[in-house]
């Protein structure tokens, strides 16, 4: 009780401080959690006219149709695939990418070098999609098909964008050279807060700088690290809409179908809004548990964690 | 603890008002105003300025109201109406519906849209028979419509453009007809060069030869080499199928599943043959409507499936002058028999309703009785008389000097700056046939000497169109999976290395198909079927004697 009340007082004291968290308090009430109360669409038969209280409740109806849906084996493994196999690429390199920026002594070609890597974050999937779809064209103004039957590489265009297997490679490529400068900018930020001292201190100890970048930076942006590593766990079963939007058709689509995208496909676009919601709590649900044990493990293993 | 359990009442309140925000109760329906009568047409009878506001499910629509624009402030000085449009995707109007914020007219992006049930069903939407009889009598919605969408009441709830009126066939049969897609077109010119004759085309065999020799002549065409083959979007059986002469209703006159025709599984067969034969570009297979529009505008393609629209004969004969397509007669299935093409919806495309909570269901009314007299009707398509068409002694149109000049150097941006094509949800394309001139130049004979080559084997499939499971129900739910697992099946059994791979997939999927629920969903369209077709009193929506 007495403890209570010492809190209250405290947080008296820091009012205007404290204050400066309303409008992201209040942020978060009105776009995070009050369209949660949306999730009840997933346990009923909802129809826009109706509205939630005039339609059917059904209980977990939607959740056994997912799971008993033909697609859904195939909407996960695409999902992981995509999502697994694009981490384990894309991270470590944007770290490594993020390293070496930090080595580069010319200011100039350091810029150049950010600026370029940045600039595909700030085209649209539409324009880059285009651009890629473009470059691996069977047609005859396909440049990549062109360059290898130019150097005998092939006799025939390769439709890289019909062949099933060749889905998940190009879509990994294609976001880790959109995303990767600018997903680099964390890192950059947080090696730019190592305290220089100890780049000094380990110079004079005659450290070179693969040292330097193994015993000073890496460990400097470890906190950082994990949280992304986090972050990116537990966004595993998402898919960017953008990118499959464009570089998904019909023959690619048993490696493209991914969960969001079939819940556009079927839900939303057949007005199912109850499936589509009953995907996307699942969805969420399993986002949830993968963030606490990754969490769990990181606190377990490292001693860091989000929370 | 009190502070624990106001805290719970208050957010328990708090959902609670939500939800109930989100029930039933939302939509504040009006009564109707009191009918007014008056001389002429009943849109002149209250031409006061009136705001009507207009959500169209079409997302490409994009048009703002603007009276500086011609169509747009003639549609105004005639009436006193200017619109609101609002365009967007059918899932912004549900949102709309959801939120209980419905405008005055909503125009779904098609008759067999879920959401046209949902608004009939629920009462929002006004019924037309109430709304002309009261506003405006003399509004020209053919009965055929009338019958075709009657609601259980047996009253109409909305309007279908382009909707395939019996009446109009009957008065103009010289100058309406059925729509249709399936075209098979050829490079006329090429084939002298090559030694490919017309009549080649006619049997299987000769149909992949006459390709072969395109394929091997490896012909560059403006950069490009002759691609043999491509489809107006991508390659389809069904409308192969169609060409075999497979039509969408059995003998005995029940409704039929085509995927189990014998003739579709020819048409998978062909196709299969044309791909392993090397005669089908990669790209054919993902190409959308432009590209191939591209392709046939620069002359590298020798054959196109599917011609849909007129129009891209211009663009051709302007980078070749001497390129010229022609229409031939398909290949022949195994057992024979004449195409049996279904005409392009007759049904309709878009569908207009006036909501309940409109303020002015009279006006919004009669702004319908407008658009579909003649002058609405030519508005959308021909524009306004004396400023960008007159009439013909024949009663048929031209374009002005202006407008032809205009619209022969930029017709997009003609149409634009005329304000054409905004109205395409109130409209019936009778009208574009009925008043379209004879064709005089050379790329407009040749259109219609395409448009008229398989007139003669198109029927009216409207029973076959409207049988699509009631919106959320499980059966559409059923429907949708079938369609998304049989599509994706079907490419593979075309691009199959053999035609034994080819059928194996085949016997597979039907066998998938099978147990995901298809016995359900036949016996649902069969009945469907049935019911259209005693709707418009015919037992059979074919002649399977002829």
């Amino acid at each position: 009780m007495k403890k209570q009340k010492q809190s209250n007082e405290k947080l008296k004291h820091q009012m205007e401080i404290q204050s400066m968290v309303l409008p992201g308090v209040i942020f978060l009430i009105i776009f995070a959690y009050l369209p949660m109360i949306g999730v009840v669409t997933a346990f009923i038969d909802y129809d826009p006219v109706k509205g939630y209280l005039g339609s059917e409740f059904v209980g977990l109806k939607y959740f056994e149709e997912l799971f008993s849906d033909w697609a859904f084996p195939m909407i996960l493994k695409n999902t992981l695939g995509i999502n697994l196999i694009g981490l384990a690429i894309s991270f470590p390199t944007t770290i490594m990418f993020a390293l070496m920026l930090n080595e580069i002594r010319s200011p100039l070609f350091k810029k150049t070098v950010q600026t370029v890597s940045y600039l595909p974050h700030f085209v649209s999937w539409v324009i880059f999609g285009g651009i890629i779809i473009q470059l691996l064209s069977p047609g005859t103004d396909g440049v990549i098909n062109n360059f290898l039957m130019k150097i005998g590489l092939i006799d025939q265009p390769i439709n890289f964008l019909g062949e099933e297997k060749l889905f998940w490679p190009i879509l990994i490529c294609a976001s880790l050279i959109k995303g990767l400068g600018w997903s680099a900018i964390v890192y950059i930020a947080a090696i730019a807060g190592i305290n220089p001292e100890h780049y000094e201190a380990a110079t004079i100890d005659g450290a070179g700088r693969l040292q330097r970048m193994w015993y000073i930076t890496l460990p400097g942006i470890a906190g950082t690290i994990i949280i992304m590593l986090i972050f990116e766990i537990s966004g595993i079963l998402n898919s960017g809409m953008d990118a499959l939007l464009v570089l998904q058709n019909d023959l690619n689509y048993y490696a493209s179908e991914t969960i969001d995208f079939y819940v556009y496909h079927v839900g939303i676009g057949n007005f199912r809004y109850s499936y589509a919601t009953a995907i996307g709590l699942l969805k969420s649900i399993v986002g949830l548990i993968l963030l606490l044990t990754a969490n769990f493990a990181s606190k377990k293993l490292t001693d860091r964690g989000l929370f | 603890m009190l502070k624990k359990i106001v805290c719970s009442v208050l957010c328990a309140v708090l959902l609670l008002s939500c939800m109930a925000g989100c029930g039933g109760s939302k939509f504040e329906l009006q009564e109707l105003p009191e009918p007014i009568t008056g001389e002429g047409p009943s849109y002149t009878w209250d031409t006061s300025p009136v705001e009507i506001s207009v959500y169209i499910a079409l997302e490409g629509y994009g048009y703002k109201w603007n009276t500086d624009i011609l169509c747009m402030g003639h549609l105004t000085d005639r009436t006193g109406v200017t619109l609101k449009l609002q365009s967007g995707s059918a899932e912004r109007l549900n949102g709309m519906i959801a939120s209980g914020t419905l405008p005055d007219i909503v125009v779904l992006d098609s008759i067999d849209s879920p959401i046209r049930n949902s608004l009939e069903q629920s009462g929002l939407v006004w019924d037309f028979d109430t709304l002309t009889e009261m506003y405006a009598p003399d509004t020209n919605i053919p009965q055929s419509m009338k019958t075709w969408y009657a609601g259980e009441d047996g009253k109409l709830y909305g309007y279908a453009s382009f909707f395939g009126a019996t009446e109009d066939m009957e008065q103009y049969p010289d100058k309406v007809a059925l729509e249709y897609h399936n075209k098979l077109i050829v490079r006329e010119d090429l084939c002298q060069k090559l030694g490919i004759s017309l009549t080649d085309f006619e049997t299987q065999d000769g149909f992949i030869e006459a390709l072969k020799k395109v394929r091997d002549a490896k012909l560059t065409v403006n950069g490009s080499t002759l691609a043999p083959l491509y489809f107006m979007t991508q390659p389809h059986p069904l409308r192969i199928a169609q060409l075999f002469g497979m039509p969408l209703e059995n003998e005995d006159g029940t409704w039929k599943e085509v995927r189990f025709d014998e003739k579709y599984k020819e048409a998978i067969l062909f196709i299969n043959r044309m791909y392993r034969e090397g005669l089908i570009p990669e790209d054919a297979w993902t190409a959308t409507a432009d590209l191939v529009n591209s392709k046939l505008n620069n002359g590298s393609v020798f054959m196109l499936f599917d011609k849909s629209s007129s129009g891209n004969m211009n663009a051709l004969s302007k980078v070749d002058p001497n390129a010229s397509f022609v229409a031939v007669n398909p290949p022949v299935s195994k057992d024979g028999g004449k195409p049996a093409i279904s005409a392009v919806s007759t049904s309709g495309w878009t569908w207009l309703a006036i909501c309940k909570t409109s303020k002015v269901p009279d006006r919004a009314i009669r702004l319908v009785n407008y658009l579909l007299t003649e002058e609405g009707q030519l508005l959308n398509y021909y524009g306004v008389e004396g400023k960008t068409f007159t009439y013909n002694e024949d009663g048929t149109i031209s374009y002005t000097p202006e407008a032809e000049a205009l619209f022969t150097t930029d017709y997009n941006g003609a149409t634009r700056q005329y304000g054409l094509s905004v109205f395409p949800w109130c409209f019936n394309w009778a009208t574009y046939q009925r008043f379209n001139p004879e064709p005089v130049t050379k790329e407009a004979i040749t259109d219609k000497q395409i448009n008229d080559f398989y007139r003669e084997y198109v029927y009216d499939a409207r029973c076959a169109e409207l049988v699509k499971p009631a919106a959320g129900s499980d059966l559409l739910a059923t429907q949708t999976k079938i369609d998304s697992y049989w599509n994706q099946q079907e490419l593979r059994m075309m691009r199959a290395t053999s035609e034994e791979e080819a059928m194996q997939i085949y016997e597979a999927a039907v066998e998938a198909i099978k147990g995901m629920g298809l016995e359900e969903l036949n016996a649902y369209k069969s009945e469907k079927f049935l019911e259209n077709k005693e709707k418009i009193g015919v037992k059979f929506i074919y002649d399977h004697e002829g």
